[in-house]
């Protein structure tokens, strides 16, 4: 069987790339300490751009848009009430306002609210706040909707037909519900690491030697590094994505001996750059997160965890509604013949995933029960997307899957 | 036409769960047409407790304070006064403490102001417990 190998819409490549980029250049505006007239000067720019995707090609993409626009309705017209929006993201945001830093967290000031994490959403919201020249209770968690937005182009250039597009629009709003549009990170570490499987995979072609066009070729590059490295500063799970998408390649690269492409890998090792800045700067200040300070050595885990415990993990992991729907769905189609390699890729990338996830609560210093209560439901929701992203490449299949590039 | 019908059942569904969110998390016109002044949804976002103490740090202009460990025992009120007062820092030893209304050990500090299940003290130079 020759592959079909879903090739992407050039027009929302390009705004993926360019409206990741802005928002790239304002995390960094923000880490080289740039006066505050040039991030209210960005955030301008990342306005009047978005504006212009919103107007450009009226009747296309209108399941994108109007979600986006929803989000951004949702987000503005309802109460930040949530614990780790609050507590954790938009208080960092609010430091950063306030002590006109991207540092401000390092000095271990309200340790509860987790100063090891990066600060690329808050760095966000603390422009926006700029702009306003308050902070307030409801416009900084905008800026989580506006953070989805590339990764959501990105998906998108990879669909074709608006059933598709609806399909990842429901699939979202279903996987990430009440964490969608509050101010938590899970739904966009959902959106970047389903965004970095699929340009990954399309960019190695998945392991096969077929060639793909120069120009898709950069452009893909391009979105892939954006994609890497805001997925590893949107949370620290962003890593263990990573890791996975590439233990997933691992198969294709011995079975067919093909490089990753070093064109690829330099663009990935750029990407980490950021990360590895932040986490430099955190270690000069001593700031460590709590699972590495307080993680239980391995022999002392397997020899306090009970069976019940491993089975309460695993029933709360692989049974939470946000993976058992997609899955069920996955396989339906799959037994209908609509399997696909991209969506085989996602699987496998997202059941490596769960297992890291299942590893996590295996080694977590708190109390298990509160642990699984309190956080479970949203650290699946990356490994439901991927798979669900996989199940709506499925539906459009054949009829509507393109084979030739779609330029604009 | 059967692409037609499947559009529309997708529409109608993304739109559901739109409005399923948007009543869960409390979205509220009021709110969205007051989005852009500064004490917008404070009630909605905070508990009592905490808008009572940032009206007492507010009305003395306070630079940092202590919290009792009445509140400091309370997750949620610790961590809510402790986001919304910011820049205003929490903090121990401080010349203002915030406690509880009877909360003992502040018998020797002076009291500047009892809200609604809050109590603002000075304890400028005895130190607070």
């Amino acid at each position: 069987m020759t592959e079909q190998r879903p090739l992407p819409d050039r027009y929302l490549l390009r705004w993926s790339i360019v409206l990741g980029f802005v928002l790239l250049g304002n995390y960094l505006f923000w880490a080289f300490g740039a006066p505050a007239i040039t991030k209210i000067g960005l955030v301008t720019v990342l306005l009047g751009l978005v504006g212009i995707f919103l107007l450009g090609r009226p009747g296309q993409y209108l399941p994108l848009k109007l979600f986006f626009i929803g989000g951004v309705v949702l987000a503005l017209g309802s109460p930040t009430d949530g614990w780790d929006a609050r507590s954790i993201w938009l208080f960092h945001g609010k430091r950063m306002f306030f002590d006109g830093s991207l540092y401000a967290q390092l000095d271990g000031y309200a340790p509860w609210s987790h100063n090891d994490y990066p600060t690329f959403v808050p760095a966000l919201s603390a422009s926006f706040a700029l702009c306003l020249g308050y902070w307030n209770e409801v416009v900084p968690k905008v800026a989580g909707v506006f953070v989805m937005l590339p990764a959501l182009c990105l998906l998108t250039a990879f669909l074709s037909g608006q059933r598709q597009i609806l399909g990842l629009i429901l699939m979202l709003l279903f996987l990430g519900r009440n964490f969608l549009f509050s101010g938590w990170m899970d739904p966009l570490l959902a959106v970047y690491g389903t965004a970095l499987v699929a340009s990954f995979y399309l960019l190695t072609k998945g392991g096969s030697r077929e060639k793909i066009d120069q120009s898709e070729h950069v452009l893909l590059v391009a979105a892939m590094a954006m994609v890497a490295a805001i997925l590893c500063l949107v949370k620290n799970e962003g890593i263990f994505i990573i890791l996975a998408v590439n233990i997933a390649f691992l198969p294709a690269y011995i079975m067919s001996r093909v490089s990753i492409g070093r064109s690829v890998c330099l663009a990935g090792a750029a990407a980490l750059l950021p990360l590895v800045g932040w986490e430099l700067v955190c270690a000069k200040y001593g700031i460590h997160s709590d699972l590495s300070q307080d993680t239980l050595p391995l022999g002392f885990i397997l020899s306090t965890r009970s069976w019940h415990d491993v089975l309460e993990i695993a029933r709360c992991v692989f049974f939470q509604l946000e993976f058992a729907v997609p899955l069920i769905l996955y396989l339906y189609l799959a037994r209908q013949g609509k399997n696909n390699p991209l969506s085989g890729f996602l699987l496998m990338t997202a059941l490596i995933y769960s297992l890291m996830v299942f590893a996590v609560y295996l080694v977590t210093p708190h109390d298990l029960a509160w642990h699984l209560k309190t956080s479970v439901d949203r650290t699946i929701i990356p490994v439901g997307l991927m798979i669900g992203y996989g199940c709506v490449m499925m539906m459009g299949r054949g009829s509507s899957a393109p084979k030739v590039l779609r330029s604009d | 036409m059967k692409n037609r019908k499947t559009n529309i059942l997708l529409i109608t569904l993304c739109l559901l769960t739109l409005v399923a969110i948007g009543r869960d998390k409390g979205f509220s016109p009021g709110i969205l047409f007051a989005a852009f002044l500064p004490d917008t949804a404070i009630r909605e976002s905070l508990p009592p407790l905490a808008r009572e103490i940032t009206r007492l740090v507010g009305k003395y202009s306070l630079k940092d304070f202590t919290l009792s460990p009445g509140f400091t025992n309370d997750p949620v009120v610790l961590q809510r006064t402790v986001e919304f007062v910011y820049p205003v820092r929490v903090r121990s030893g401080a010349e203002f403490v915030v406690a509880k209304p009877g909360e003992a050990g502040y018998l020797a500090c002076d009291m500047v102001e009892e809200g609604a299940g809050v109590v603002l003290y000075t304890c400028k130079g005895q130190g607070s417990s």
